[in-house]
């Protein structure tokens, strides 16, 4: 037994957390999810602004971390379209874009009818440049954001035609899956200019930043635990969200994560009781 | 044929028999579309002289006002009979569509059960007529009738609502490139390397072309020739936007930068290199030593002792909680003995040995527990991402699972 598994080929490791993770997709496995003070705080500091308030959405990721950050994107849209806030639009990566439509124009459009592009959401597209982009903005958004992602001029925008900067935004709310993204608005919009910044990250990045809470982040939602924290936050309180099965992705992919991760713990303990066998027969490593 | 390649062939071709069945007898990968049409027209004032506008850089800031109106929504222009304005320039029609696989799948299922045909749901007007005639011969009942008529009602307003081969072929092409990315997993393949050579492609071609059009075009030529851009590249750009020539330089470090490829003085290139090099570092030094490192250092000053006051309902401080005082005070007592012990053990001028060793090993032990909870989140980072592709393969792709 101790040379079968010693010898296992790893691909078999692979079929086993495959396994672990499709079957509780094909049999729609769920839990039901507690949310934590950090969740809590993120949505109260959305829910405390007047409506109306203009809040950033920054869209700082792309198709290869989607399945973490899309469903928090698509959760933030809709509380925020729940407040009737004035949404503005923007990716510093290239592929952030589209992630606007699907994650953001999409849900507006489909969900939330009433919101008029131009007037309460307007999608001012990507822009290159990293942090340099924030440096400019911070003090002169139409410098950089001359048209929108449609071509039409920043000042014909209606609900952009008084904004100057991004210090006039009540809230920067920040997806990001890497850099440029969360740690870039902190340290050259946040910090500097006292701009209020809640966060969706990937849990590779999470443990990062969460040094930053709470003086210069409200709030942090790491990974797909902290999305699916947030959308039982909008069911509690949106009942309507609650019937909306594309607002329960995050939650969905909890039950994979449950067996994937016991999967992952028996694996671990295994090739400990495995490590310390070969030690006591004198094996070396 | 060796066993190996006898068993991949066999799997290959009971995979491939499966999927064609599937495919003529399920709704599998089908992508249904609904189509916007958008029609428009710059509107413009009237008294302005008849020949188009023909903005230049000179005359910018004279230029009038205009509009653009969608034909779609206000066909007649009403907004335009007052005589104030007049139509300056039109646009040619285009069609835009957008997947309502997820309402229009449910309601052909409800057909299905209903023994009705399902692909009448395409044309709400007459699979209302079909509905009624299986009503009148009494194949479905009232209560059938009514929610089979309120569910394809719904649909009705759409303009246009069709199967789109389009993009069913594009779920077959993601299907095939995460099976064929995921192969990798068995071992180097053919189909892997065409996948990886495709993405790679794909996203450089991507990123250069939105650089062209949000960096080259949006933030220098609109800038430099606003006038000549708004007549061709940008035609929603403002009338009176004026040209701004300080834009010149970084033009010229874009010719600078480009030197390089020439056969000689390729040396040039070193010049705007070195000052987007400076740049950078002066920026980063910045957000970091404010953020960072005074930030940080501001934050981590925390009170060991933390009083946890009880509030009553009416807003009256009722006394201090004792357990939640000791808890607030532990974590941040944690907090604290953590960074301490942590800087110690990255504080190679003294040995470790005696109290510093000590303290050192302690704060091993607490970067340990963040390496862990750093690689909890990235097990759960690398899951998620699994799950989604699957929930594709098993939902847009099998028809297994509902669509995402």
């Amino acid at each position: 037994m101790y040379q079968f598994l010693k010898n296992l080929d790893r691909r078999w490791v692979f079929l086993l957390m495959g396994l672990a993770v499709a079957i509780p997709i094909l049999t729609n496995l769920t839990f039901p999810e507690e949310t934590s003070p950090m969740v809590k705080d993120i949505y109260q500091a959305i829910e405390d602004l007047p409506d109306g308030s203009r809040i950033l959405m920054a869209y700082d990721y792309d198709p290869g971390s989607m399945g973490e950050l899309q469903p928090m994107a698509k959760a933030f849209t809709r509380q925020c379209a729940e407040k009737n806030h004035k949404l503005y639009y923007m990716a510093l990566w290239p592929l952030g874009e589209p992630m606007i439509d699907i994650a953001g124009a999409r849900i507006l459009m489909e969900e939330y009818p009433h919101y008029k592009y131009g007037e309460d959401y307007v999608n001012l597209g990507f822009k290159p440049g990293a942090e340099a982009v924030i440096t400019v903005i911070v003090t002169d958004l139409p410098k950089l954001f001359i048209t929108d992602q449609q071509g039409t001029s920043f000042n014909d925008i209606p609900m952009c035609r008084n904004i100057r900067n991004i210090q006039q935004m009540d809230l920067i709310v920040s997806i990001s899956a890497g850099d440029p993204g969360t740690k870039q608005w902190v340290q050259y919009a946040g910090t500097p200019y006292d701009i209020p910044i809640v966060a969706g990250v990937t849990g590779v990045q999470a443990t990062q930043l969460v040094a930053y809470i709470p003086d210069q982040l409200i709030g942090l939602l790491g990974a797909i635990k902290g999305a699916a924290e947030y959308e039982q936050i909008l069911d509690d309180n949106f009942p309507h969200i609650n019937d909306n099965p594309d607002a329960q992705e995050a939650k969905k992919r909890m039950g994979p994560q449950l067996v994937g991760h016991a999967l992952m713990v028996a694996l671990i303990i295994l090739g400990n009781i495995l490590y310390f066998v070969g030690r006591r027969r004198g094996e070396e490593r | 044929m060796n066993r190996e390649k006898l068993i991949w062939t066999i799997i290959f071709v009971i995979g491939v028999g499966a999927l064609g069945w599937r495919f003529f007898t399920t709704n599998m990968s089908m992508t249904y579309v609904a189509g916007t049409d958008y029609e428009f027209v710059e509107v413009g004032p009237a008294q302005s002289s008849d020949a188009p506008a023909q903005p230049s850089d000179k005359d910018a800031k004279t230029e009038p006002e205009t509009r653009w109106v969608n034909l779609a929504e206000d066909p007649d222009l009403k907004e335009v009979q007052s005589g104030q304005e007049k139509v300056i320039k039109k646009l040619e029609p285009w069609t835009t569509y957008r997947d309502i696989s997820m309402e229009v799948l449910p309601i052909q299922s409800a057909f299905k059960s209903a023994g009705l045909d399902p692909s009448l749901v395409l044309d709400p007007v007459d699979a209302k007529r079909q509905i009624d005639v299986a009503a009148q011969d009494g194949l479905i009942n009232d209560t059938q009738k009514t929610d089979l008529s309120m569910r394809v009602g719904a649909l009705e307003r759409y303009p246009e609502v069709g199967l789109s081969w389009q993009r069913t072929l594009g779920v077959w092409i993601a299907a095939f490139f995460t099976l064929a990315i995921m192969s990798f997993l068995y071992r180097d393949n053919p189909f892997y390397k065409v996948a990886e050579a495709v993405v790679i492609g794909a996203s450089a071609g991507y990123v250069m072309v939105a650089g062209f059009w949000t960096t080259f075009v949006k933030n220098l030529l609109v800038v430099l020739f606003p006038g000549a851009m708004r007549e061709s590249l940008v035609p929603g750009l403002k009338a009176d936007q004026a040209p701004d020539y300080i834009y010149i330089i970084p033009l010229i470090m874009i010719v600078l930068l480009l030197w390089r490829l020439a056969p000689k003085g390729g040396w040039i290139s070193r010049w705007p290199l070195a000052f987007f090099i400076g740049v950078t570092a002066g920026f980063r030094l910045i957000g970091y030593l404010e953020a960072d490192f005074l930030g940080q250092i501001a934050a981590g000053v925390i009170p060991l002792y933390v009083p946890v006051e009880v509030v009553s309902a009416s807003g009256t401080v009722e006394g201090v909680s004792a357990w939640l005082t000791i808890w607030a005070s532990f974590s941040n007592i944690v907090i604290t003995l953590a960074t301490l012990t942590g800087l110690v053990y990255f504080f190679f001028s003294v040995e470790h040995r005696g109290i510093v060793g000590r303290t050192a090993k302690v704060g091993i032990w607490f970067l340990m527990v963040a390496f862990g909870a750093m690689f909890g989140f990235t097990v759960m980072g690398r899951i998620a991402l699994l799950s989604q592709r699957l929930e594709f393969m098993f939902g847009n792709w099998l028809d297994l699972i509902q669509r995402i």
